[in-house]
């Protein structure tokens, strides 16, 4: 192993990473710079905002007056001004937002501030925070540290590769058989549990990945080992504990550690610190769920893990994964290079799957498939499997016949498109100027939506999937105006990115493809037709997925190769589609 | 020449006294020793002088100011009695004698009674320097046909033989005394005749072993020979004589671990103190830790006064008058790291190397170039050229404008500062009659140079005690570059107290493995020392699997011994840095059900010392002591020594630092020492293998 490749490598990631930062950094300063005028047109800033009352001892009220057309959301990290952002009064998330009112949680006591606050309007705009010093203290820690040097930097530089457990691997393929698993799930928890040093599970959409992870857990936890369970989001973390003590009822000691929780679905006890938590006198093996940053802060400083699983991997930068993979001996990371790849400011979308860390690694070898989905019928998982898993991904039998069912009368409107044994439709629609917002595929969006609902198809079992926000707000404006709609509809049904889908699925998804400006569209192009979000977005429902485009996409032609790539993936879902033209 | 105790008289003594004490002095040879009375307030009478011959006897001086005639008056009287203006013969120094005769009995009572020797070799003396041996053996005579009994236990010397060669004679002869002197005897009549000289049984860090004698005898300790006469020596300040201008008076005391440098120095400011209660005086030190172990024992010392122990930059505050907002360490990194990124030639410097020499440029008292470019940088591993020398100054300009441009400073600033403001008479310095510095290794030349301006014109005194082998901070430094003529006044204490032969051992091992080229810097003591120290146990060295393992494993360890009767004050825990000091802490606590932890590093804490168990980081424990002591993390400390691509001069210079620092930490213990660790190299290491 030559110390030379290491610190290479090591250079590159920490130049990978500062120049990353810097972006983001550059990006938010020249936003904050733009009048407000330009700021709200481009969607990013509510302003005139009259604040209305702190509540529950925690958000901060605020009144739209002029109301919100911006592409903020919740969860969004946001900063309050007098109108110039680059003087804030505070930061915060934002934990609620409509057209009228929005309510924010800061990250700091801003008890003093409530006078000032009630006197004026306030502009709000997004807001970052700068990790930088942070990720590259991480990074410095790979040569720094005995397990950065030994373990990590010969992994992630190409230098090393894992060893595996003998007999755990037979004990754990025994357990995991007892389980009633498929074959691809009891070889990846096999191989995750054995794993002396690394381990990867790709988990095509449906696969049971989770499920998988969880058990992994469970068998590491049964020999007595402290496991740290983490991933992009505090989301997918619940998630994944929450599965955990599913299958795993016996495990006592199952903790999340972190800022306090408001997520009613988290199943396990939180706590801010570790030292604050039982699990400091526990002897015996636990498992923790935390962020990355958690890791290294002070929550869980001076505390080590025999094996960290890092979920949503393809998503998870490498000097993210890096963080926490500093805190452990062992790794398994489970994702899935053809879903969703890291956010990135500085990479090509084309490129962006390679810096996750199950980017890096996924060629190595060390890899299981999971080759079974329990989510798609036949039909929909036909034109994912050739095109993204070489047709090696195939549906469990008690889904592959599966049919969309109404519970009350067939819809009238919309019929072809609504059939149930058309699991893939595509709707091609004429519109030619739609840039990140289209009305007619809204319309189309709202129409189909209230069948659904008429057939007594709640809306909780769909979800429209759209690559602008601006989209999400057009549709869900829209279906607002329907009589037959009402409000909690509108809050059960996910009108969102597709981000917000990841790992999520619904009985019919919709997507709107939205933009159709040939100019518009050759700019975006790489964006709206990137594999990875291509495969998501089609691979969320369970028995009907119905694409509305505009033709003008499939009319679109380039020389450039990269482009042309793509186009013919496009070409080949079309083909794969049941097609009806509006 | 006998050794005195104190070397010079302190205050006024009667001239009497001063010619018995000035024939004593006379005195040749190593083996005489005389103490003289310090003029603290006494509870009970005590003699005017001792003298101590260690293979033969103990002398006990009352000294009468009775003149020949007036005692050729009392014999006459005997004859003539005229009422009202004479004295009798039995009344001849009634007081004095009857006072010695009961300090010989306390003095007796208090050693065992099984130890005849001892009340062979305790002789009582009333010291007539005015007067003849014949006309006082004329008193004597008289005397003994009036008391009959009781005439034994003293004798009265005139002035023939008050003289230095019949003293000398005398006091010497064979046939006076027992050949050695029982210890026990030394250390009761030490112990009456000079109570200040008592060390309280909570500041020893050995253990006394269990035994099932249960009579009572359990002594106090008291500073050694050596020790007493160190804190003694030159207490007179001149204060009281104002204008007098004599020598700046330096000492420096050295020593090996344990040896009792930081002890001496501070019963030598508790002795200042109450010999000169208007005196100026101030301990300082470098660090937290060791200046709230100074001021809570200065307390119980001497109650009632205010302690004078500050850390250096707690009285840099007080000297200039003003504060600082002092930049974050992590914010630092990030700075400069800021301002190298233009530059290749600095990018090719390590970060911490950079720091180390902004830091080091800044001690020397740097504050231009040229200052920089001709200093020959001695101790520093890595040679830098001319042209580098340049570009790291620059940086170190842009550096302190950053720093002020945001309000902040930095402690070497702080340090550079406020000696520059000094220098240039921009703010009047105080004036100290004494100022004391322990582990004074760790003080730059630019903080000693401040200290030695702050000295009163004159007169003012420097004490420093110092262990070069621990100075892994301002490494490798002279006491002249400081300004500091150290020669002919410095002192080793040879003595080990502190631990036992195991301890050292297993520390001297470690270092030696790892710099055998530095042997002589071990500064261990002498063999015959070593041989004469209690064996004590073998460190133990536990294996464990990780961070929290480490930490609940000791604080179990330590919970199940304090609900055993041990004292929480018994037990050290040093740990690698400050954070993982509150960890433990929590951990501590937890397992304890109470608040039983204490960062020695927060001076604010009301509770006591005796009711906490100590714990503090690994950089911050020279001076700190206990019976018990805990190491942990010792994997952080070695693993960074083999980071990569770091230039083998920074790897050597880390190694050297990892050393001392290890070693300083591994010494802390007086009985009994407990290592944990997660790799099986750090064992390793710790076992004299090296690096690994």
């Amino acid at each position: 192993m030559s110390e030379e490749t290491l610190l290479v490598f090591q250079k590159e990631l920490a130049e990978m990473q500062r120049r990353e930062s810097e972006a983001l950094r550059r990006a938010f300063e020249s936003l904050w710079e733009l009048p407000v005028a330009q700021r709200l047109d481009k969607g990013r800033c509510i302003a005139r905002l009259k604040f209305v009352a702190r509540e529950k001892d925690r958000f901060l009220h605020f009144r739209c007056m002029g109301g919100n057309s911006s592409d903020l959301r919740e969860g969004d990290l946001v900063r309050i001004s007098r109108g110039d952002p680059r003087l804030p009064e505070f930061d915060g998330t934002l934990y609620r937002v409509d057209d009228e009112e929005v309510w924010i949680e800061p990250t700091r006591e801003v008890s003093s501030l409530l006078g000032e606050l009630a006197i004026g309007e306030r502009a709000l705009d997004p807001s970052y925070i700068d990790l930088e010093s942070f990720y590259q203290k991480a990074i410095a820690d790979l040569s720094a540290t005995a397990r950065g040097r030994e373990r990590i930097l010969p992994l992630l530089s190409g230098q090393s590769t894992p060893s595996i457990d003998i007999a755990a691997f037979e004990q754990a393929m025994e357990a995991a058989e007892k389980e009633g698993v498929n074959e691809s799930q009891s070889e990846a928890i096999a191989q995750g549990v054995a794993t002396r040093l690394c381990h990867l599970v790709q988990g095509p959409p449906g696969t049971g990945k989770t499920y998988v992870l969880a058990q992994i857990v469970r068998q590491r936890v049964a020999r007595g080992e402290r496991v740290l369970v983490t991933s992009l989001t505090h989301r997918a973390i619940h998630n994944a504990l929450n599965m955990i003590v599913r299958v795993g009822p016996e495990i006592g000691s199952v903790v999340k550690i972190g800022r306090e929780v408001h997520d009613t679905d988290l199943r396990v006890p939180w706590y801010h610190s570790f030292a604050d938590s039982p699990l400091a006198s526990e002897q015996g093996g636990y498992v923790v769920g935390a962020t990355p940053f958690t890791a290294r802060s002070k929550r869980l400083k001076g505390v080590e893990f025999d094996a960290v699983i890092i979920d949503e991997a393809s998503q998870v930068t490498l000097p993210l994964a890096v963080m926490a993979m500093l805190a452990g001996d062992a790794y398994v990371f489970i994702g899935d290079h053809r879903q969703l790849p890291p956010v990135t400011m500085t990479f090509d979308p084309a490129d962006a799957p390679g810096i996750s860390v199950f980017g890096r690694l996924e060629g190595g070898g060390f890899r299981t498939m999971l080759d079974t989905t329990y989510r798609m019928n036949r039909e929909l998982i036909r034109w994912p499997a050739e095109a993204f898993y070489s047709g090696r991904l195939q549906a469990a039998q008690g889904n592959a016949g599966r049919r969309l069912a109404f519970p009350q009368a067939s819809p009238e409107d919309f019929r072809e498109v609504l059939a149930p044994e058309t699991p893939l439709v595509r709707v091609e629609l004429e519109h030619r100027a739609a840039r990140r917002s289209s009305r007619d595929e809204a319309d189309v969006a709202t129409h189909l939506l209230v069948a659904l609902k008429r057939s007594g198809i709640g809306l909780s079992s769909v979800a429209v999937v759209v690559p602008f926000r601006r989209q999400a707000r057009q549709i869900r404006r829209s279906l607002k105006a329907r009589t037959e709609i009402q409000l909690c509809d509108l809050t059960e049904c996910v009108i969102d990115t597709v981000e917000r889908m990841q790992g999520q699925e619904r009985e019919v998804v919709i997507v709107s493809m939205t933009a159709s400006e040939p100019d518009y569209l050759r700019m975006v192009l790489k964006f709206l037709l990137q594999p990875q979000r291509l495969n998501v977005a089609v691979t969320r429902a369970r028995s009907k997925t119905i694409l509305l485009a505009s033709a003008e996409i499939d009319r679109l032609e380039s020389f450039d190769p990269e482009h042309a790539e793509l186009l013919d993936l496009w070409k080949t879902l079309r083909r794969e589609c049941h097609l009806v033209t509006m | 020449m006998a050794r005195l105790y104190p070397n010079k008289p302190v205050g006024t003594i009667s001239p009497e006294v001063a010619k018995v004490l000035h024939a004593l002095r006379r005195i040749p040879g190593d083996d005489l020793h005389v103490w003289l009375k310090l003029p603290i307030a006494p509870e009970k009478w005590r003699p005017d002088l001792m003298a101590v011959h260690s293979g033969r006897s103990a002398h006990l001086f009352a000294v009468s100011p009775l003149t020949e005639a007036e005692v050729e008056t009392a014999l006459h009287g005997d004859l003539f009695a005229s009422p009202g203006g004479t004295i009798s013969a039995k009344e001849i120094a009634a007081k004095e004698r009857d006072q010695l005769r009961q300090f010989r009995q306390e003095v007796l009572d208090g050693v065992d009674a099984r130890q005849v020797a001892a009340s062979l070799a305790l002789r009582c003396v009333v010291a007539f320097p005015l007067m003849p041996q014949e006309l006082l053996d004329q008193v004597a005579q008289r005397m003994r046909a009036a008391e009959k009994a009781g005439c034994a236990e003293y004798e009265l010397w005139g002035r023939e033989a008050l003289r230095a060669e019949t003293l000398a004679s005398v006091l010497a002869a064979p046939e006076n005394g027992p050949g050695e002197l029982p210890p026990a005897l030394l250390r009761t009549l030490r112990e009456r005749f000079n109570p200040e000289v008592t060390i309280p049984p909570s500041f020893v860090a050995r253990e006394e072993k269990p035994d099932r004698d249960w009579s009572a005898r359990l002594g106090s300790y008291l500073l050694d020979l050596d020790q007493e006469w160190l804190a003694k020596e030159d207490l007179a300040l001149p204060v009281e004589a104002a204008g007098v201008v004599g020598e700046r008076r330096l000492k420096l005391v050295t020593g090996v671990a344990g040896s009792g440098k930081s002890l001496v120095l501070l019963y030598r400011a508790m002795l200042c103190t109450m010999l000169h209660p208007s005196a100026r005086i101030v301990i300082l030190t470098h660090n937290r830790p060791l200046t709230g172990e100074l001021r809570d024992r200065f307390n119980r010392l001497c109650r009632g006064n205010r302690h004078p122990a500050l850390t250096f930059y707690q009285w840099c505050q007080k000297v200039s008058g003003r504060g600082w907002k002092i930049i974050e360490g992590w914010k630092r990194v990030e700075l400069v790291q800021r301002l190298i990124a233009g530059s290749e030639a600095l990018k090719r410097l390590t970060i911490p190397f950079l720091l180390d020499e902004l830091d080091w440029i800044r001690d020397q008292g740097f504050y231009r170039e040229a200052q920089y470019l001709a200093a020959a940088r001695a101790g520093r591993v890595r040679p830098l050229n001319e042209e580098q020398r340049r570009t790291v100054f620059a940086l170190l300009r842009t550096y302190q404008d950053a720093l002020n441009r945001q309000g902040l400073n930095d402690w070497p600033g702080v340090a550079l500062s406020v000696w520059r403001s000094v220098e240039q008479g921009r703010v009047q310095p105080p004036s100290y009659d004494l100022i004391l510095v322990d582990e004074a290794q760790f003080f730059a030349p630019v903080w000693l140079r401040l200290v030695n301006r702050c000295l009163a014109p004159g007169h003012g005194g420097l004490f420093l005690a110092a262990d070069p082998t621990q100075g892994f901070l301002k490494r490798r430094q002279s006491w002249a570059y400081s300004g500091l003529e150290m020669r002919g006044h410095s002192v080793r204490l040879r003595h080990a107290y502190r631990n036992t032969q195991a301890i050292l051992h297993f520390a001297a091992r470690f270092y030696r493995s790892r710099l055998p080229e530095d042997d002589e810097e071990i500064n261990l003591p002498e063999p015959e020392v070593l041989a004469a120290m209690a064996p004590g146990e073998s460190p133990q060295l536990l294996h464990v699997d990780s961070q929290q393992a480490e930490r609940g494993r000791v604080a179990n360890e330590i919970a199940a011994a304090i609900r055993k009767g041990r004292r929480p004050a018994h037990f050290l825990v040093i740990l690698p840095d400050g954070s993982s000091v509150n960890e433990f802490i929590t951990t501590l606590d937890a397992v304890m059900k109470s608040k039983v932890g204490r960062n020695l590093k927060d001076l604010g804490d009301p509770r006591s010392a005796d009711e906490c168990v100590g714990v503090c980081s690994i950089h911050a424990v020279p001076g700190v002591e206990r019976p018990v002591v805990f190491i942990c993390g010792l994997d952080t400390i070695f693993e960074k020594e083999d980071t990569l691509g770091v230039a083998p001069e920074d790897r050597l210079e880390q190694r050297r630092d990892n050393t001392r620092l290890v070693y300083s930490a591994l010494t802390r213990a007086g009985a009994r020492l407990v290592v944990t660790y997660r790799r099986p190299a750090v064992r390793r290491i710790l076992e004299g293998a090296g690096a690994v």
